[in-house]
């Protein structure tokens, strides 16, 4: 009985991959992705129902929809930061899914960077040593790590308030902090969910502006979740979303 | 005052049993042609051990007092002592370096926000042991100190979970296990709650009311009036002035009973 079970995840697992389609030039992808919650015995909500995306090295992609239609999921998703119920996720070819404890550290560190809505830097440190964190933890050398924190504090225009506290900075700042957190161990693809939630037009378009920048100047690959579509059509391309599925895909003119 | 007067201030004895003392703390906020005080003339002594909850509505001052207190912010006139030794040495944080402010922040203060700050990318055992690495603890020590606090608050089991692998309440009390991490003298405490449902919230005040009990000393701001009973004092701000203080203890089963 238990043998059988296992020859049939076995079988489930090759077929999967065999399924799949890879596109060589994809720094990601995602195969019929869903995720469902079961809420109570027999009530489900899907939050992911099916979504297939295909995103290639220096694009800067938006995902747009209201809330509740699976866009911080998808991110989470991505970001190894959750697993799916079912489908894949490839990241430069490799299915996440099947990467150790390790590896997927690994991921979350060196591969992709993050930026959240709320910024969710460390209160009672530094800009510079908010910034020095995720490199500590990849063990990247202190020498190394003053050169990355010094470089990405001058692309996010912070050097001289390096030494500020999180509470000492507006909430544009506080971003631009993120973003230079996110960047410093160089990682693939930088993932935004809600960059501009917290923040005022003008300041949100100024962190629009810098990724824009980041995507064209680094070659940066971005994925970057909004509501507001004044944001989301800054990106080359946007999928909207509803309900857990991309229902429409728009190339923008940028 | 520049950086070598604040380095050779000299300490005042204070009462060994006292943790904290804020005196006559004024701080205003300019916009436009209106300054609004967010406190104005405070007075405040937390002893060891003690748990005291300052209650109010949103506005009345009290994260700019805990800010203020945790050395993330700083008044515009009064003085902030902690107990730096625990044996009564003083310290008025105006006083330190940036370097000893620092010190004290990171490990003299334990720092618990009503939306955890949690590193999104880092496991429950990676955010506890954040601290610890900025202070240089070394990593026998870290390991030992991180595993002994998620046991003891009941997440052995979920170590290496992300926060978003987490519920709130357990989110809270990783934020809770990470402020203890340094051993601080006091846990200042804003807004612990305010995510969280009747339930959870309760397990949470559980938890302080254990650590309270273990000897800690805990300061916690909030606008639910039911848990702030549970504390040993109560004080309420109003706009920036304290306007009324009066005794708690009231056991965590009796809060939701009229």
């Amino acid at each position: 009985m238990r043998k059988e079970k296992k020859e049939k995840k076995q079988e489930m697992a090759s077929q999967e991959t065999i399924d799949y389609e890879l596109d060589t030039n994809a720094v990601i992808q995602t195969f019929n992705l869903a995720k469902i919650y079961n809420i109570t015995e027999g009530v489900e909500i899907r939050a992911l129902n099916g979504v297939d995306i295909d995103i290639k090295k220096g694009e800067f992609v938006s995902v747009m929809g209201p809330s509740g239609s699976g866009k911080t999921t998808l991110l989470n998703m991505i970001g190894a930061l959750d697993n799916p119920t079912t489908g894949a996720v490839y990241i430069r070819g490799t299915n996440i899914a099947h990467m150790d404890d390790t590896q997927r550290t690994n991921l979350r560190l060196n591969e992709i960077g993050f930026i959240f809505q709320f910024y969710n830097l460390v209160p009672v440190l530094s800009a510079r040593e908010n910034i020095e964190l995720p490199m500590i933890f990849a063990g990247k050398a202190k020498e190394e790590r003053n050169r990355n924190v010094n470089k990405f504090l001058d692309i996010v225009s912070l050097s001289e308030k390096a030494d500020h506290l999180p509470s000492e900075l507006s909430g544009g700042e506080q971003q631009r902090v993120a973003i230079a957190r996110a960047l410093c161990n160089e990682p693939s693809i930088l993932i935004a969910d809600e960059p501009t939630g917290e923040l005022d037009t003008v300041k949100g378009m100024e962190i629009i502006r810098l990724l824009r920048e980041l995507n064209l100047e680094l070659n940066q690959t971005i994925l970057m979740v909004t509501h507001d579509p004044a944001v989301g059509t800054l990106a080359e391309r946007m999928l909207k979303m509803r309900d857990g599925k991309i229902i429409e895909t728009v190339i923008t003119k940028n | 005052m520049n950086k070598q007067q604040r380095a050779t201030a000299k300490a005042v004895r204070i009462d060994p049993d006292i943790v904290l003392i804020a005196e006559n703390l004024i701080k205003t906020y300019t916009t436009g042609n209106s300054t609004v005080a967010a406190l104005n003339n405070v007075n405040l002594t937390v002893k060891k051990g003690e748990f005291v909850a300052i209650v109010g509505p949103s506005g009345s001052g009290k994260t700019t007092l805990i800010n203020c207190l945790g050395a993330l912010d700083f008044p515009d006139s009064g003085k902030i002592i902690y107990n730096v030794d625990g044996k009564g040495m003083g310290l008025d944080l105006a006083m330190m370096t940036n370097k000893q402010q620092k010190k004290i922040r990171l490990s003299k203060i334990g720092l618990i926000f009503q939306f955890y700050n949690l590193f999104p990318i880092l496991t429950a055992f990676e955010n506890v042991e954040l601290p610890m690495i900025i202070d240089k603890k070394s990593p026998k020590e870290r390991e030992e100190r991180v595993k002994y606090l998620l046991k003891r608050i009941g997440l052995g089991e979920r170590m290496d979970h992300l926060p978003s692998q987490l519920s709130g309440g357990e989110q809270q009390r990783v934020t809770i296990s990470r402020a203890l991490v340094n051993k601080p003298l006091i846990i200042l405490a804003d807004e612990p709650t305010g995510e969280l449902d009747t339930e959870t919230t309760t397990n949470i005040i559980k938890i302080f009311l254990e650590l309270k009990n273990a000897g800690e000393s805990i300061l916690m701001v909030t606008h639910n009036k039911r848990i702030a009973k549970t504390a040993d004092r109560i004080i309420t701000l109003t706009d920036g002035v304290f306007t009324h203080e009066s005794k708690g203890g009231k056991p965590i089963e009796d809060i939701y009973k009229h």
